[in-house]
């Protein structure tokens, strides 16, 4: 067993993502969680005590999370700003890599071995300028549950799937835009009026809205500072470095998955349109410049993009094979 | 346009915006009150004898002078300046290099993963000597490559202006030498000895006029990143228990003889970042890459060398 441990650990794709996994825990460390541990410290108290302010109250999964892992590690530190740090750089650790594990698995739905190492050293290259704040973590705990939900998705286990959105909602409302992922994976399938497939959708936004009632009723109904009046004037205000920003970080993006839009499949055309709803709610629910929130679009961008750049288009083979057994080749980790 | 020039150029727009809004804008007095020392001789430390990153920025920012009236804008536009064509010319010249040896997708890969890794160590106000190291450091090797060696003098006094590192590239054309059995020949060790020439007059010139200098340089904003190192150790001893097993000579060679380049640039910069010791990826991409290498893409190698040259 431990050789074929060993075995598994030392082919391409594991090498790869452990790389990564560590490279972005590396950044996330350095630039969000080390900076300024006492204040995250009093944001993670507030979140649990119940006194934060909206949205950031509703947020409890990553606090809660954290703190589990802080009160298995006090006894043996005995150093509490030590404990915050590493219960959550030891989360970070295990989100990323799980991020890369699943993002693995998905490209590998369309692409060659080869080309799924570029797809995923291509979101680690975007990681650093996603970096804003202290207390960000959040935003890749729900790419991770978007990439578990596209995982059950694609491996036909999505009976799961809505256990992705009771799961995600305490950590960020947005897990309920995975439905429109869902309807693009239907639509490339020809299942959209699938009796099982649209309970399954109806369940999954049941238990979204339980969960996103059951938090303001345990919290109470707080009016938030962030309107979409406050949001969209700051973004109005910031369009300098706004453009800077998505000039960099999308546009290439944008035009490699116009320019694939053609030979894709059914399932990213469909992604690429619903991006556009995605970006005018993104442009009005948030900073834009806060990238982190954008990362599940590159869900669609990257394999696009991919295509383009690998020369290896999902439109031949996507339509008849989705989904196809993730570990055809070179085998997954 | 090529799919990896494409992505020389998303990677350069990363890089520049990585390195703009952590290193140039935070610290533009800093990085200017170094310029000047340098360009008047009055730096204290080691960094004096890097004169071509100050001269190229000074350059930069006489020529712009005439549009730009404002000189905080006008030094913050040389350094922006500067860093988006050092990082061009990194990715570009990369890219090149690595298409010699690998496929497209192969090589994009290399690319975004040497970003990647770039991201991590890019940490203080002297991040323009490492990038403009590394820039050379990319030109020897794509000149080895290509069987342009006869242009290494030119790159190693180029590259002397900036760090004397720049020697170690010579190490490494003597390891390529000798794996191609071509160490024993007048055009080779003409071309060693004038670029040893070349660096040692460089070397002395450097010294002469401006003196000596033995103390470090040191920065409050140099931090001390442990975890950075781990890692980067983690990823080298990956890269070379992954990739030598199918590599050819050159580049096990190169794996090998990785701990001797680190000592000899400790010995001529003590004060050495991680950013400074970043040519090392540069040596450790092709043989990680190797471990994607499938024997389908072997085939086409000869025909992107004679296309590049």
């Amino acid at each position: 067993m431990t050789t074929t441990l060993i075995k598994k650990l030392s082919e391409p794709q594991s090498v790869m993502i452990i790389v990564l996994a560590v490279i972005s825990y590396l950044n996330i460390s350095e630039r969000t969680i080390l900076p300024d541990v006492p204040k995250r410290m009093e944001i993670q108290s507030s979140i649990l005590s119940g006194t934060m302010e909206p949205p950031y109250q509703y947020r409890v999964m990553k606090p809660l999370l954290g703190k589990i892992l802080q009160t298995a590690i006090l006894p043996f530190s005995g150093d509490e700003e030590f404990t915050h740090a590493l219960s959550y750089q030891l989360l970070n650790f295990a989100v990323f890599l799980g991020i890369y594990v699943l993002l693995y698995r998905y490209l590998r739905n369309f692409f060659s071995a080869n080309v799924c190492i570029l797809g995923m050293a291509l979101f680690a290259a975007l990681l650093p300028l996603c970096i804003t704040s202290i207390w960000e973590e959040g935003d890749y705990i729900t790419l991770l549950l978007y990439l578990a939900g596209l995982s059950l998705i694609f491996s036909g286990r999505e009976k799961y799937l809505p256990l992705i959105f009771l799961i995600g909602v305490f950590n960020r409302d947005q897990i309920i835009f995975l439905l429109m992922f869902y309807a693009a994976y239907l639509y490339s399938e020809g299942r959209l009026n699938d009796r099982s497939a649209r309970m399954t959708a109806l369940l999954s936004a049941l238990l979204w809205a339980a969960g996103y009632l059951s938090l303001r009723l345990i919290f109470g109904f707080r009016e938030s500072i962030y309107t979409v009046q406050h949001n969209v004037s700051t973004n109005i205000n910031t369009w300098i470095s706004a453009a800077e920003l998505w000039t960099a970080m999308i546009l290439v993006f944008v035009i490699l998955s116009i320019s694939a839009f053609r030979k894709s499949g059914k399932y990213f055309r469909f992604g690429l349109l619903i991006l556009i709803p995605y970006t005018v709610i993104y442009f009005c629910l948030a900073i834009v410049t806060q990238l982190a929130k954008f990362l599940p679009a590159y869900l669609i961008l990257i394999p696009m993009s991919l295509q383009v750049l690998s020369g290896e288009y999902t439109a031949q083979n996507n339509e008849k094979e989705v989904p196809k057994p993730a570990n055809t080749e070179g085998g997954i980790p | 346009m090529r799919p990896g020039f494409i992505m020389a150029l998303f990677l350069t727009a990363i890089s520049f915006l990585i390195v703009d809004g952590r290193i140039i804008k935070p610290g533009l007095e800093e990085k200017y009150s170094l310029q000047q020392s340098i360009l008047s001789g009055t730096n204290e430390t080691r960094l004096q004898y890097g004169v071509l990153a100050p001269a190229v920025s000074f350059a930069i920012q006489k020529m712009a002078g005439t549009i730009v009236i404002n000189n905080q804008k006008l030094r913050l536009y040389s350094f922006e300046l500067m860093s988006l064509f050092l990082f061009g010319a990194f990715f570009l010249l990369l890219y090149l290099y690595l298409r010699t040896s690998f496929t497209e997708t192969v090589s994009i890969t290399g690319l975004v993963l040497a970003q990647v890794l770039l991201a991590l160590i890019i940490q203080d106000v002297y991040t323009e000597q490492a990038i403009f190291n590394l820039v050379f450091f990319v030109m020897g090797m794509l000149l080895f490559s290509i069987r342009k060696d006869f242009l290494l003098p030119l790159v190693i006094a180029l590259g002397g202006l900036n760090q004397p590192q720049i020697l170690a590239l010579l190490l490494f054309y003597i390891l390529l030498l000798f794996a191609e059995d071509r160490l024993l020949n007048f055009k080779s060790a003409a071309v060693i000895l004038l670029s040893i020439g070349v660096w040692l007059l460089e070397s002395s010139l450097l010294k002469s006029v401006y003196g000596l200098r033995t103390e470090s340089a040191v920065t409050d904003q140099t931090p001390v990143n442990v975890p950075v190192y781990i890692a980067l150790m983690l990823i080298l001893f990956l890269s070379a228990f992954a990739g030598s097993g199918k590599s050819m000579k050159f580049r096990r060679y190169s794996l090998l003889f990785i701990p001797l380049y680190f000592v000899f640039t400790m010995l001529v910069m003590p004060d050495a970042s991680a950013a400074d010791l970043s040519p090392s990826i540069v040596l450790m991409l092709p043989a990680f890459l190797s471990m994607f290498e499938t024997s389908v893409n072997k085939g086409s190698l000869a025909e992107n060398r004679s296309t590049i040259a």
